[in-house]
């Protein structure tokens, strides 16, 4: 799902449909990641991750504050003020630090989610000291009026037309967010709602950034043609001299108890294809530490045999054994501070067979919770992702987001580096208990995407 | 042609210029022993291996008749081959690790697998096996062919994909460049395994190959580690024919009807080829307009100072036998007209003065330093490689695209603006119920 706004999408890499939105994310590993961190004296934290392969570097910059943390009436102000650090500081103009970066054939964006905003840049990596000066200035020396923060107000209104509202899938993952969360902030959308995006202010967006912008606040990664020591003297000389500051408690509205599993349906014509959506509230990595531990492992093991691709439980019976459906799958998000997610999908074959599709996974969810799995399942599910793990090292950025969006929402590197083993260690009993814990009809929406219904179409001459 | 093979072009065109660095990556050439030219980076920090490779013809040389039949055979080659039904293929796909896949584009067939060094031998053994033994059983090519019919329909009613095919139907008219990389839903339909049989015959053959290679493997292991991939396929096939595409500078406006909130804005014209002398002069004025995302004059005037749209940006897209400057970007409806009035000044206005100075050296330094950012990871090393290869650009090209990049002078880049933009030629297409808009054409709907 797209769990993530990014300051700009390139053409190329426009999120076209729900499907596309709701790839799974690699495994988070990092045993084998060779990493180095350390904590500055102000409370910054900083990992290193040296891969040579090309003499290039990718710097993230990542702030524990993100879409859930903001105030009521004011939702979304985390990804609106994403936007206005691309503004002027006391040093530098507005767009300077953009266009430093693109003159030097290098590439930076940002992205807000639920827990936190993040600011990255990959450039040839003798430009490391530039980028790291930049992205130290504007964590304290942010200068906004309204002559710049106006038509950037614009600008986010038209992302959510061009992200959200032309997109009907986008609409539903809304529409299913709002109804899956009952009292958490997380049923709110990251990018916020249009009428209380229209009535931001230029001092709603500094009171934030005064509030949550600081190096205690933040977790610096780099990774590429760079050694530790080097990373060291320059986040020391850069980031060193900034102050502390108190910061808020993330108090957060908690769920209730569920009593009731939820529905909705949308029907637009932009839809191409009909599809079902089913979602469940299960524990993430952070919060599963206070109650089963091997929980969110157990899922992800679980996530991949049903729906591991071309070869999961739910592809072969419904997409290939019974060519029901054109697509089926199942995926396990652990990474959200407070509540993950387990999500069922299927599109079927034959537009009228929707509702064959949804006995269909109905009777996948049974089966699984009176069968349970097998012992060769589990054993090729965890060979399948150790070995996505291994391979997640062959990137630059793929390593370093990953550690800096586990550190931001409250893990820590050794659970980071912990992640194969407690893969290897989770059992049959691990998976059929964390999945009766989380498959519970009251824990769920279900979500149908259809084109309008024939009546409606008829009715046009 | 749709919108992902633009996308794929316009790749292909970034990978075709990378600038070289100081510290260039070493390219090694290496011939296999049954005689397959290689170019190889090697790395060993890694123990992954990425293999890149692609066959002359794509989609636009699919025969009359057959449109989508490289596309149809680009979703089988993992459904199925010698022993192994749909099912066991996959499983043994899984069992391995391996990232495989195949791309129909424009004038390509291409493919990739990144497999784990320890498991590359029996890797590459199923890809050959899919490459000389499919076996296009009923239930996969059903199922692929209903996949690729959902397509077409989407491209009808997504409104961006909509606005696009309206676009190269009225730049291209009948070139096959203006086709749907699906097809028809008549051709699509009618397909036959007999049809792709033949399109492995042409096609896939080692007259039309092409291979790169990047990590954990030496020169010499990679050599007999290619033969076991591609030393089986037919030593020659029919060479894919495609007529040169003329880009007709239309100046008109079209708009394809759509109950949406936000119309999506699409525009082009007549640019120049991967082979015109003027490449450079052309890639770097379109870098200061519209291709260099926040530096560029389009992007600060319609978001920056205007909050118009989320983005715009614009494309030299370059593909075998057609150059063209397109773009793009998303505005509420009543505001197209304003936003479209600004595209046309500030084309005009490259038009007349051309880039300034400053303008024109951060293009270049962009472009010289983006180089090294292509080779982060092993398959995007081989996809480099391979994209160099395909283009004719010659092993060296890293240090005479550097030459010639630096040769450009501010005199070619105000040339070229002249000669080729044209405000009032613009093709424009608008998806949405854009307001103000006087004379706009409607687009009929399919």
């Amino acid at each position: 799902m797209s769990q993530k706004l990014n300051r700009f999408l390139r053409p190329a890499a426009l999120c076209a449909g729900l499907s596309f939105c709701l790839m799974a994310p690699l495994p988070a590993v990092a045993q084998m990641f060779d990493a180095e961190s350390f904590t500055l004296e102000n409370g910054m934290e900083v990992v290193v991750l040296p891969r040579h392969l090309a003499p290039v570097v990718y710097q993230v910059v990542v702030y524990k504050v993100g879409a859930a943390d903001g105030e009521p009436g004011k939702n979304g102000i985390a990804h609106f003020l994403e936007h206005l650090m691309f503004k002027a500081t006391e040093k530098m103009a507005a767009g300077q630090f953009s266009q430093d970066v693109d003159r030097l054939g290098g590439t930076d964006n940002a992205f807000t989610n639920q827990d936190m905003t993040a600011y990255h840049q990959e450039i040839a990596a003798e430009h490391l000291p530039l980028i790291m000066a930049a992205e130290a200035d504007r964590m304290v020396n942010l200068r906004l009026d309204d002559s710049v923060v106006l038509p950037e107000r614009d600008v986010i209104l038209n992302e959510r037309g061009q992200t959200v509202e032309s997109d009907p899938g986008s609409r539903l993952v809304e529409a299913m967010t709002a109804a899956i969360y009952q009292n958490h902030p997380y049923g709110l959308p990251i990018i916020g709602w249009r009428h209380e995006m229209e009535g931001y202010t230029t001092e709603d967006a500094l009171r934030f950034y005064r509030r949550w912008y600081a190096p205690n606040n933040a977790i610096l990664v780099v990774a590429g043609d760079v050694t530790p020591a080097q990373v060291k003297a320059l986040a020391e000389k850069n980031f060193g001299p900034l102050q502390a500051r108190t910061l808020p408690a993330r108090a957060r509205l908690q769920e209730p108890p569920a009593e009731a599993p939820r529905r909705l349906a949308l029907a637009s014509p932009e839809v191409e294809h009909p599809s079902i959506w089913r979602r469940y509230l299960a524990p993430s990595y952070r919060t599963a530490a206070e109650s089963d531990r091997t929980a969110p492992y157990a899922l992800s093991l679980l996530s991949e045999i049903l729906g591991g691709g071309a070869v999961g439980r739910l592809y072969r019976r419904l997409v290939i054994d019974e060519s029901l459906a054109l697509s089926a799958g199942a995926s396990f998000n652990g990474d959200p501070r407070d509540y993950g997610s387990f999500t069922f999908y299927a599109s079927p074959r034959d537009p009228a067979d929707l509702g064959k599709a949804e006995a269909a996974l109905d009777a996948e969810i049974a089966l699984l919770l009176k069968d349970g799995i097998s012992e060769a399942e589990l054993a090729e599910a965890r060979n399948r992702l150790l070995m996505e793990a291994a391979k997640a090292r062959d990137s630059l950025n793929g390593p370093a987001l990953l550690v800096a969006e586990a550190l931001a929402s409250g893990e820590t590197m050794a659970d980071i580096q912990a992640w194969p083993d407690r893969i290897k260690a989770v059992t049959v009993e691990d998976v059929m208990r964390a999945a009766r814990a989380v498959l519970r009809e009251e824990n769920s929406v279900t979500a149908t995407l259809t084109p309008p219904l024939p009546e409606a179409t008829e009715a046009t001459p | 042609m749709n919108l992902k093979s633009i996308a794929a072009a316009a790749l292909l065109v970034m990978l075709a210029l990378l600038p070289h660095s100081a510290a260039a990556t070493e390219i090694q050439r290496i011939t296999s022993p049954a005689g397959i030219e290689i170019w190889l980076v090697e790395d060993h920090t890694v123990p992954v291996i990425s293999l890149a490779f692609g066959f002359e013809g794509g989609t636009a040389a699919d025969p009359m008749g057959k449109e989508g039949v490289a596309t149809l055979a680009s979703g089988l080659f993992d459904e199925g081959a010698g022993e192994f039904d749909s099912r066991a293929f996959q499983q043994r796909i899984a069992e391995l690790g391996l990232d495989y896949g195949f791309t129909a584009s424009a004038d390509s067939f291409t493919g990739g697998l990144r497999t784990l060094t320890q498991n590359k031998d029996q890797a590459v053994d199923l890809l050959a096996l899919a490459l000389t033994h499919p076996r296009f059983d009923p239930e996969p090519v059903e199922r692929m062919r209903k996949q690729f019919l959902i397509s077409i329909e989407g491209e009808q009613r997504d409104q961006r994909s909509a606005a696009y095919r309206a676009l190269e139907r009225k730049m291209l008219g009948d070139h096959p460049y203006a086709r749907s990389n699906y097809g028809s839903k008549e051709s699509m339909s009618a397909l036959t395994p007999d049809d792709l049989r033949l399109f492995l015959k042409d096609r896939l053959t080692r007259d039309h190959l092409y291979v790169a290679a990047a990590g954990d493997i030496t020169a010499a292991d990679l050599g007999k580690l290619v033969d076991r991939a591609f030393a089986g396929l037919p030593a020659t096939g029919v060479p894919a024919t495609v007529p040169e595409a003329i880009v007709t500078p239309t100046g008109s406006l079209s708009v394809v009807e759509r109950d949406i909130p936000q119309a999506a804005v699409l525009f082009a014209q007549p640019g120049v080829k991967r082979s015109d002398k003027d490449f450079f002069a052309v890639y770097l004025m379109n870098y200061v307009l519209g291709g260099g995302g926040f530096s560029s004059r389009l992007m600060t005037e319609l978001r920056e100072k205007r909050g118009l749209t989320y983005g715009i940006n614009t494309d030299l897209v370059t593909i075998d036998h057609v150059g063209f400057l397109t773009g793009s970007f998303e505005t509420p409806n009543a505001k197209v007209k304003e936003a479209l009035d600004l595209l046309r000044t500030e084309w005009q206005r490259m038009a007349e003065q051309g880039p300034t100075a400053e303008e024109l050296e951060s293009a270049r330094t962009y472009l010289l330093g983006y180089y090294p950012r292509n080779l982060t990871t092993t398959s995007k090393a081989a996809e480099t490689l391979l994209g160099i290869q395909m283009d004719h650009l010659g092993i060296d090209y890293m240090e005479t695209r550097r030459k010639e990049i630096s040769a450009v002078t501010i005199e070619d880049v105000k040339r070229v603006a002249k000669a080729l933009l044209k405000a009032d030629a613009l093709t424009v297409v608008v998806a949405g119920k854009p307001e103000g808009l006087d004379g706009a054409e409607l687009v009929p709907t399919q």
